[in-house]
């Protein structure tokens, strides 16, 4: 198979980067990722989200302190947030599952975006969602989902990262399950 | 047993807003991940009370601080080791407790 999936490698080649030095990502950057995150696809189209841009320090280290998961200190923080108004706009159940794949979609094209500009990220869900409502005085109809930590990478310690991937047998059932 | 007070309060209310927000994002993370936040708590009050240059016991605090820093992640890659370590660490902490209380009744 050609090698020349661009893609692909960017798939394979992203990590989740816990250590930023101290690089500032510039504006522009920013704006491409989150550029990205505009053509990700969302269920019926329904675009729930809002986003809060962060790039300065101390908002930062604020919500830090309220993120156990949060072990870097980037420049850049973006939190996706899903929008209850939109939410009522659009007649979506309590249920209904696909809200939180929207996130998951949004958040990993701004990963690989992030990752073709030469940046690291990490994505984050281990944060008190009061915590971050609090920190950024977020108005009532957002509600934090994710957040991603932008910035330079330090250089992994050797064999460090994503640790060992499954492989495609140990994942896949090659047609339906049989039936009893 | 030192009385000496080395904690700023912005050190105090940072390990408040870690140890809050642990409490919050346990309600639905692994149970696991509860050692793993406390630990990181006890190595920040271990690192602010070495921020704030206690005038005893200074090796005591430096030690448990790089013992915690040292094994904290072994949560990812060996849980086996990592809940070891979190049943012996008590036992040295409790050490340093009876070492002061017969320092000071010996004194
Ligand atoms: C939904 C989601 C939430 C995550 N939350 C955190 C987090 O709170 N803190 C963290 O350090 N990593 C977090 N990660 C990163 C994973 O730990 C990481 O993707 C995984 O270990 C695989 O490593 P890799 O991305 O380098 O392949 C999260 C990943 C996902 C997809």
């Amino acid at each position: 198979m050609s090698s020349d999936r661009p893609v692909y490698e960017s798939i394979r080649s992203r990590r989740a980067v816990r250590d930023f030095t101290d690089e500032p990502v510039s504006r522009g950057a920013l704006e491409r990722i989150l550029r990205a995150a505009r053509w990700a696809p969302s269920a019926g189209n329904r675009r729930l989200h809002k986003f809060v841009a962060l790039e300065d320090a101390q908002a930062i280290a604020r919500i830090k302190a309220i993120s156990p998961g949060m072990f870097g200190e980037p420049p850049v923080l973006i939190v996706i947030c899903t929008d209850a108004e939109q939410l009522a706009r659009e007649n979506v159940k309590d249920h209904d599952t696909s809200t939180m794949v929207d996130v998951g979609t949004t958040a990993m094209c701004m990963m690989l975006a992030a990752h073709e500009l030469g940046l690291g990220t990490c994505p984050t869900t281990s944060f008190s969602a009061g915590g971050v409502r609090g920190a950024l005085n977020l108005p009532d109809h957002l509600t934090p989902d994710f957040m991603l930590q932008v910035g330079h990478a330090k250089p992994l310690p050797p064999g460090g990262g994503g640790g060992t991937k499954l492989t495609i047998d140990e994942i896949t059932h090659w047609g339906a399950y049989p039936s009893d | 047993m030192s009385d000496q007070a080395v904690i700023s309060e912005s050190d105090a209310l940072r390990i408040l807003a870690y140890l809050t927000a642990s409490a919050d994002t346990q309600l639905f993370e692994p149970d696991i991940y509860g050692p793993f936040r406390l630990v990181e708590a006890a190595s920040q009050l271990a690192g602010a009370v070495l921020d704030g240059e206690p005038t005893e016991n200074r090796e005591f605090w430096e030690g448990v601080r790089s013992s915690l820093e040292d094994n904290k992640f072994r949560v990812i890659w060996d849980r086996p080791g990592f809940r070891e370590f979190v049943r012996e660490t008590p036992r040295e902490v409790a050490g340093e407790l009876t070492r002061r209380d017969n320092d000071r009744t010996s004194a």
